[in-house]
């Protein structure tokens, strides 16, 4: 993974950090992004504590170190703890996680390692347990998410660690 | 797989797991909001100017056949014809394509598998053709592409395991 920036882009802050990445050099992809990110945590059904398990979950497939380390502020308002933040990211069956959670980490792994094998039995525990609205948004958002982390990875500069930072829902 | 389902007598609808519908609009109607989000982030790939739609579309391509799937409900970014469309699986050797085509092309493929593992040299032979807008462009166009495919054979859509 390279730690060079590959894009040198230095708007003036506009304190929207998506507005003032390398996202900001393309208007015409630049609003529909921001406006796709809002409507993935606004306008489902899945609250954000759950969107916040499935966000973890891709970023430790995909290997992004910002993505990984950063927590949404209403995804913790929501009650999403520590404990099932780092969880989402272990491999292992994780006991501080519901059965819900597990289940919906399932899914993530699914989109995330074989999209075209979705087994029947794990297609009727979803439906049994989401309704197909929350996975219709899992799924539109696990979609956003996996494209955010790949774009950030792509585009250069990763540190090799950084700190838990918690942050807001661009505006 | 299809799921056929018996609706009236004599009747049948074909849908997905999800929904009764087989193309994304109707299986997301759901989520009206969000679908047209994801779907207007798709359409400013075909408005933006730094990497030719045609460009794009070869990438989406080339990314489906990396999937093993034709995604022949998601609309093209532009028109490609069946030879250049044909010609893609040896584009390193293929005189149909153009050195911003080849520059992206291996973007896409390298990107496909594992972005971590692009190199610097990969993003700079894309900057030399289309410039660091361009960049950017590609590798946000190659995010939306991947998820539309992952989405297509995650919701079946039609009939992408048939």
């Amino acid at each position: 993974m390279s730690g060079k920036s590959r894009v040198n882009y230095r708007p003036e802050p506009s304190g929207n950090p998506v507005r003032d990445s390398a996202l900001g050099l393309e208007p015409a992809t630049l609003e529909p992004f921001l406006a796709l990110n809002n409507a993935v945590w606004q306008a489902g059904p899945l609250p954000p504590a759950d969107l916040e398990l499935a966000r973890l979950r891709n970023a430790h497939h995909v290997g992004c170190v910002f993505c990984k380390n950063v927590r949404y502020d209403l995804a913790r308002a929501d009650g999403l703890t520590e404990a099932e933040a780092q969880a989402a990211g272990s491999q292992r069956l994780e006991t501080s996680l519901s059965g819900r959670q597990q289940l919906l980490l399932d899914y993530c792994d699914q989109y995330l390692r074989d999209p075209a094998g979705l087994a029947a039995d794990l297609k009727a525990k979803l439906l049994a347990t989401f309704s197909v609205e929350e996975l219709l948004h899992l799924s539109l958002a696990l979609a956003h998410f996996n494209a955010f982390s790949r774009c950030a990875v792509a585009l250069g500069g990763m540190p090799d660690d950084m700190p838990v930072t918690e942050i807001s829902l661009p505006a | 797989m299809l799921a056929i389902t018996q609706v009236k007598k004599g009747q049948t609808a074909v849908m997905t797991w999800l929904a009764p519908a087989t193309d994304f609009n109707g299986t997301a109607a759901g989520l009206p909001a969000l679908a047209e989000a994801h779907l207007q982030l798709y359409r400013s790939l075909v408005h933006q100017q730094a990497v030719p739609a045609f460009t794009l579309e070869l990438c989406r391509l080339r990314l489906a056949q990396l999937h093993g799937t034709t995604a022949q409900w998601l609309p093209p970014l532009a028109a490609v014809e069946e030879d250049s469309a044909g010609a893609l699986r040896q584009w390193p050797a293929h005189a149909s394509f153009s050195d911003t085509d080849r520059a992206c092309l291996d973007f896409a493929e390298v990107y496909a598998i594992d972005p971590g593992a692009l190199s610097d040299e990969q993003a700079d032979r894309v900057k030399v053709c289309v410039g660091e807008r361009g960049l950017v462009v590609l590798i946000e166009a190659l995010g939306v592409l991947d998820g539309a495919l992952r989405l297509g054979l995650l919701w079946e859509l039609d009939g992408e395991k048939a």
